[in-house]
């Protein structure tokens, strides 16, 4: 019987989890990538068509000012990254060598 | 209870496969709520097999003997923590165990990468969803660790006598949890390459998830090593045993990968190197798991032939057809930015590195199934055996320092005109060790004295390094070295990480190198209380104790042991029967010195006399390989901790730190003012960046507005091509 109600309880709990996204869609409080890729999704901003439980929720935006809101908030995102990686966004803070400075780069590269 | 675990792990299929196909839809057609029940799906499949594991635990601590995992592999006089570490001893119970590190590893990366690459995760999390998909379905038809028995035995089989030992609670899991975090870098560069995204994008996350999987796979190789010395009795760390060599080979690529990420990074080259590394590292983590389960292989970690060997080699093609696939439809747009420095640099540097790692990989890849592939063609089996390896690992581990030695002091571009000068102080130092070392060695060994000199050279070349470094940080404001040095690894963790682990290399290969020229071996016979001089230790018999226990009997001896009249301790070789075994095994007394350890085997015993024959090697060294491992794997760890990025003392005095610090555009992302509390470079933000969010990031900086069209041509990771376009 324990059994039972158990695999009842998991049954549940995992249709629950995997459906719930699907019927909450649309829903205000649906959390969302705040690069805002896709509307529907980014953290309270409407979707550019359709209304927040209509039939253009949680569909790829077809705006362009959103596009290009969204390609902004990427290269925002983006550079944030690259700051908090010195190694990749610049040269090292630290001499690569005693003689680091001496070849600053080749006349080629520039 | 069981059947509850049958439950939970039919419900991990359905739920993985949901989340692959849910999300592969989703990716196609850009349908976000289809993709967060992907997600969900995630979690799920980790929760229901949280619930599997946990009911499998409960049986294992519960005695409960008529499921025959539990019954094969315990029995009632294992303690709670090696009943508990039972769990992964065999073949069904460390699938489930994998596919639950697997679980809880992707649900994470959906969530972390859903904000930091929302354009790669959805074809990301259906990879990982299908990698979910596999490692379920196996523990549900080809290793159910829930099988009933068709009745109950009074206790179960027990533990392998080798596995009696602390690694078995340590070494299997971190091995497994390296494994499966793999997973998350092969679906970040499969969804780079399905996606069109071939920009530095996957690289940012694939890295972080690879120093993590690189570490733990490291802890879990280390510890086995060490698992091997102390319990197999014969005083070998690695034997170039099949289960051995393959747990390297990913090890490798990663630790290959780590390198060339950088030269995307910098330079955008090695793109196609990148993605087919994270690739092949994925598949040789499935080939591992081929060769332990499929029976192909003769090792004593092998597990028994089973029908999960077949799905695994099914995976091998697919990740390997599909990836090969995928390469080749996205080469075009794969093709390099910009040529790479050729000459010596430290670009052509790193190269060289890829690739010897590379063919090293190969190398002991190809020794490995060396023995299957005779055994399939010819019938029989030859086997190339530990000769072949040790040929192939001494170039490689000479080539290998003289590159961790030229590493520090060849700049980026070019190897610059302070090439000469940067050379003489390592140089030196080689000259001096090789020279010392020729001399103790009176010119027996001359491959040897070899690599102590170039350790010596590769050794002061990284101390070098991290010493400039911290007067670079002394410099921008810290107030003592001890200060200065802590900086600089705030400021810079990958660069302090990196020397520490290349520093941890050097050290391994000391060890490795001393210990297989210089150890030695001899048997003795002692009666109690005599004293035998094994090189320039005395070893003197003081106790023989004895134990007849109601599930254990044993002998200890115990010896003492001097030097030049010093007393340098104790140790304890021991011989038991424990359990249902039917041979004796054997417990080292090892002795660690400074210099060398002291390992001594007991062989045979004479109760009544009481006398005693041991078999006593020396291994000179060995301490630093284990120093060495230790200190590679640290540095990986500081590579990836969230470190808090110190402020610039007086960022309106450029002039005091030099040139390099007087560009403002610079300053920022290298100094690592702004990012305290911004992202942190590897690894999910943490829990300040969440607290304060982006708005002390460099992306709140009013200098930095946002890129206007035609701005300069910026690398992989969007960092500027030149100091002339930053300027």
């Amino acid at each position: 019987m324990l059994v039972l109600i158990g695999a009842f309880a998991l049954v549940a709990l995992v249709v629950a989890m995997i459906a719930w996204p699907l019927v909450s869609s649309g829903h205000p409080e649906v959390e969302a990538a705040p690069d805002g890729a896709v509307a529907g999704d980014d953290g309270g901003e409407p979707p550019a068509t359709g209304t927040a439980t209509g039939p253009g929720a949680g569909q790829r935006v077809e705006n362009p000012l959103e596009a290009e809101i969204a390609r902004r908030r990427a290269a925002l995102s983006a550079r944030r990254d690259e700051a908090a990686e010195p190694d990749a966004a610049a040269e090292p803070d630290e001499p690569d060598g005693p003689h680091a400075r001496a070849f600053p780069e080749s006349r080629e590269e520039r | 209870m069981p059947e509850l675990g049958h439950v939970a792990r039919a419900l991990a299929v359905l739920a993985s496969l949901w989340a692959a196909g849910a999300a592969a839809v989703a990716a196609r057609r850009g349908h976000t709520a289809l993709l967060r029940s992907a997600e969900a799906a995630l979690a799920a499949t980790f929760v229901v097999l949280s619930v599997a594991t946990i009911l499998l635990l409960l049986l294992f601590l519960g005695r409960e003997f008529e499921v025959e995992y539990v019954a094969q592999y315990s029995d009632r006089s294992l303690s709670p923590v090696m009943t508990a570490s039972a769990l992964w001893a065999g073949e069904d119970g460390s699938l489930l165990f994998w596919a639950w590190v697997l679980a809880g590893t992707s649900s994470l990366a959906a969530r972390v990468h859903r904000t930091r690459d929302p354009g790669l995760q959805p074809v990301m999390v259906a990879t990982l969803g299908a990698a979910l998909v596999v490692f379920s379905a196996l523990t549900l038809l080809a290793s159910n660790p829930f099988t009933r028995l068709d009745f109950v035995p009074s206790d179960g089989a027990g533990l392998n006598p080798m596995l009696l030992h602390w690694g078995q609670i340590l070494h299997p899991p971190a091995t497994f949890v390296g494994y499966a975090l793999f997973t998350v870098p092969f679906a970040l560069a499969i969804a780079a390459l399905i996606s069109g995204r071939l920009d530095g994008s996957w690289l940012r996350g694939a890295r972080a998830w690879t120093i993590h999987a690189w570490l733990w796979l490291g802890i879990g190789i280390v510890l086995g090593a060490r698992w091997a010395y102390t319990e197999l009795g014969w005083g070998g760390y690695w034997a170039w045993d099949p289960v051995e060599n393959v747990s390297l080979l990913p090890w490798l690529t990663a630790t290959a990968w780590l390198h060339t990420v950088v030269l995307q990074q910098r330079r955008g080259a090695l793109r196609v190197w990148n993605l087919a590394l994270a690739i092949a590292t994925f598949a040789l983590v499935i080939f591992a798991t081929f060769l332990v389960r499929s029976g192909v292989a003769a090792s004593v970690h092998a597990f028994a032939e089973s029908p999960a060997g077949v799905w695994f080699l099914a995976v091998i093609v697919t990740v390997v057809v599909a990836g090969a696939g995928l390469l080749a439809w996205r080469l075009p747009q794969l093709r390099p930015r910009r040529r790479t420095a050729g000459g010596l640099s430290r670009e052509s540097l790193l190269v060289l590195t890829t690739g010897l790692l590379v063919a090293y990989t190969v190398a002991i890849f190809w020794g490995t199934i060396f023995p299957v592939l005779t055994s399939a063609v010819q019938g029989s089996e030859v086997s190339v055996g530990a000769p072949f390896f040790d040929a192939v690992s001494r170039p490689v581990g000479v080539l290998m320092l003289l590159l961790l030695g030229l590493g520090p002091l060849v700049a980026w571009r070019s190897a610059g005109t302070g090439l000469r000068r940067a050379l003489i102080a390592p140089t030196i130092a080689g000259l001096v060790a090789g020279t010392v070392a020729g001399v103790l060695d009176g010119g027996a060994n001359p491959l040897t004295v070899a690599v102590l000199a170039l350790v010596a050279f590769a050794g002061v070349a990284i101390l070098g390094d991290l010493w400039a470094g911290a007067r670079a940080a002394q410099r921008g404001g810290a107030r003592d070295l001890h200060r200065a040095a802590g900086r600089s690894l705030a400021r810079n963790p990958r660069r302090v990480g990196g020397a520490l682990a290349h520093l941890g290399i050097v050290l391994l290969i000391v060890g490795l190198a001393v210990d297989g020229t210089y150890r030695d071996d001899a048997r003795i016979e002692l009666e109690q209380g005599e004293t035998a001089q094994v090189g320039p230790y005395a070893l003197t018999f003081t106790e023989l104790a004895t134990e007849e226990g109601f599930t254990r009997s044993s002998v200890a001896a115990t010896l003492s042991v001097a030097r030049s009249g010093t007393d340098r301790g104790e140790l304890t070789a021991e011989r038991y029967l424990e359990g249902n075994m039917e041979e004796p095994r054997t417990e080292v007394g090892v002795r660690s010195l400074v210099r060398e350890d002291v390992y001594v085997v007991l062989e045979d015993v004479d109760v009544d006399a009481p006398a005693a024959g041991f078999h006593v090697n020396r291994h000179p060294g060995v301490l630093w390989l284990w120093v060495g491992s230790t200190l590679t794997l640290l540095g990986g760890l500081l590579a990836v901790l969230p470190w808090r990025r110190p402020e610039r003392r007086d960022p309106a005095a450029p002039a005091e730190r030099g040139d390099r610090d007087a560009d403002p555009t610079r300053a920022t992302p290298a100094g690592g003012s702004a990012p305290a509390g911004g992202p942190t470079p590897d690894g999910p933000p943490t829990g300040a960046e969440r607290r304060e969010g982006p708005t002390r990031g460099p992306g709140s900086d009013p200098s930095r507005t946002p890129e206007p069209a035609g701005a300069p041509a910026r690398d992989e990771a969007g960092a500027p091509h030149s100091h002339e376009e930053a300027r």
